[in-house]
């Protein structure tokens, strides 16, 4: 893409340096509007696939969303198939970020984990879906991205155990509640549709869900008249 | 052609056609996915004409709606007069799991429509789950009071979970792997962490 004598433009990115007198200044603007209009194409694509199934897009669909013409979204992708490879790349489409400083192990941060969890699938609620929509469509790439994004989710809920438990123990309990998350999720899915997000953020749902997580994890708390402990 | 296929269906009773229909579609559907397969192509699996099957489904959603209600023998599970103890209780939900793991055109059927928008397999799920609790409530009752409700739901979405994370994860290779010991020892290790009161030492 040739670089394209702009005038002068205040660069929004502090990296491309200051003003007019950057050489990279034109280049960075017409790289910028490309970008946006990338971004927009994708972001279009995204919602799309995520409620139409890749199949049920059209490149059409896709640019009428994005407000442009065909001609102009084929300047940027070649294929229905390039965007799609291009939605996995969304940064925002990164489940999680970095794993807090240790707190110990215990029945808040356990809670924590949980209310972390449900947050993260509302926010990617729609790229979940279309990761696990092209998973049943033996989409190589969405298979490899949710083996990824699985082991990414293991991890982090890993190292909160390990403050407490060892590496082994760790992995193995992470396993079990991250199943036990996949489960409420997915049955709540199951039940409510398009209306899962809502009941995701009800406080009700999100009590019912630490109590289960608690049910699975007594951590720190002995077994007393409270609990369900027998022995 | 048509001929020798309008004998057969006459010879047939209209129930059995119906499963006939009902089953050839499970098995398109969970292959080539709902959306992908024609009405024409389940008419072909059965060996009758398109008229003859539009007989028993007006359209390819109905055949879908009816999938939810035959619930395949296997997947109904046994009620048990004494309650149970703990590891029993256990072996008990786990022979569950592996009943409903042979069904796995059902369970990637619902997953594709879940994954869509359609509620369509509430009305099975909720089947899963009542069934799954007449079983196993007594038991748990008696061995864990008023909590016993409590630790029942966290058993079968724990369960539940990593049973449509091996779908997803597996895909066609599914009936291997959920038959492989390791397998076998992690869906044990789920539900032990799922029924409370482990023994101490196993607990940190």
């Amino acid at each position: 893409m040739p670089a394209s004598r702009q005038p002068a433009v205040t660069p929004a990115r502090p990296e491309t340096g200051a003003g007019a007198a950057d050489p990279r200044a034109g280049a960075g603007a017409a790289k910028r509007g490309g970008d946006a209009t990338r971004t927009r194409i994708l972001e279009a694509a995204h919602e799309l696939f995520a409620t139409r199934g890749f199949d049920g897009t059209t490149v059409k669909d896709i640019g009428a969303k994005a407000g442009l013409t065909d001609a102009a979204l084929y300047y940027h992708f070649r294929s229905k198939r390039e965007i799609l490879d291009a939605v996995w790349q969304i940064p925002e489409s990164r489940m999680l970020g970095d794993v807090p400083s240790g707190e110990a192990m215990g029945p808040e941060v356990l809670e924590h984990l949980v209310d972390v969890m449900f947050d993260g699938a509302v926010a990617r609620d729609g790229f979940l879906r279309l990761m696990a929509r092209q998973v049943l469509a033996r989409d190589r790439t969405a298979m490899a991205l949710r083996s990824q994004t699985m082991t990414v989710w293991r991890q982090y809920m890993a190292r909160h155990f390990e403050t407490a438990f060892s590496a082994e123990e760790s992995a193995a309990m992470a396993d079990s509640l991250a199943m036990l998350i996949h489960g409420i999720y997915m049955n709540t899915q199951i039940d409510h549709g398009s209306g899962t997000a809502d009941v995701i953020r009800d406080p009700a749902f999100r009590d019912r869900a630490k109590a289960m997580a608690r049910t699975m994890f007594p951590l720190g708390r002995a077994c007393t008249a409270e609990g369900p402990c027998e022995q | 052609m048509a001929q020798p296929a309008r004998n057969r269906e006459r010879l047939g009773s209209g129930a059995i056609t119906r499963a006939l229909i009902v089953r050839a579609a499970t098995e398109l559907f969970a292959r080539d996915g709902y959306e992908a397969t024609t009405v024409k192509a389940i008419a072909e699996r059965c060996n009758i004409t398109d008229p003859a099957l539009y007989y028993h489904f007006r359209s390819k959603r109905e055949i879908l709606d009816a999938i939810w209600t035959c619930v395949p023998a296997d997947m109904v599970p046994v009620l048990h007069e004494s309650s149970l103890s703990q590891d029993e209780l256990a072996d008990d939900i786990e022979e569950r799991f592996y009943a409903w793991a042979r069904s796995w055109a059902h369970l990637r059927i619902l997953l594709e429509q879940v994954l869509s928008g359609d509620t369509c397999a509430t009305g099975f799920r909720q089947g899963l789950l009542d069934r799954f609790r007449a079983g196993t409530l007594p038991s748990a009752q008696a061995l864990y009071g008023e909590a016993g409700e409590l630790v029942l739901d966290t058993v079968f979405h724990a369960v539940c979970g990593l049973l449509y994370d091996t779908v997803l994860q597996h895909g066609d290779e599914f009936r291997e792997v959920v038959n492989q010991d390791s397998y076998r020892r992690r869906l044990r290790r789920i539900i032990k962490q799922a029924l409370p009161c482990q023994p101490p030492d196993s607990q940190r």
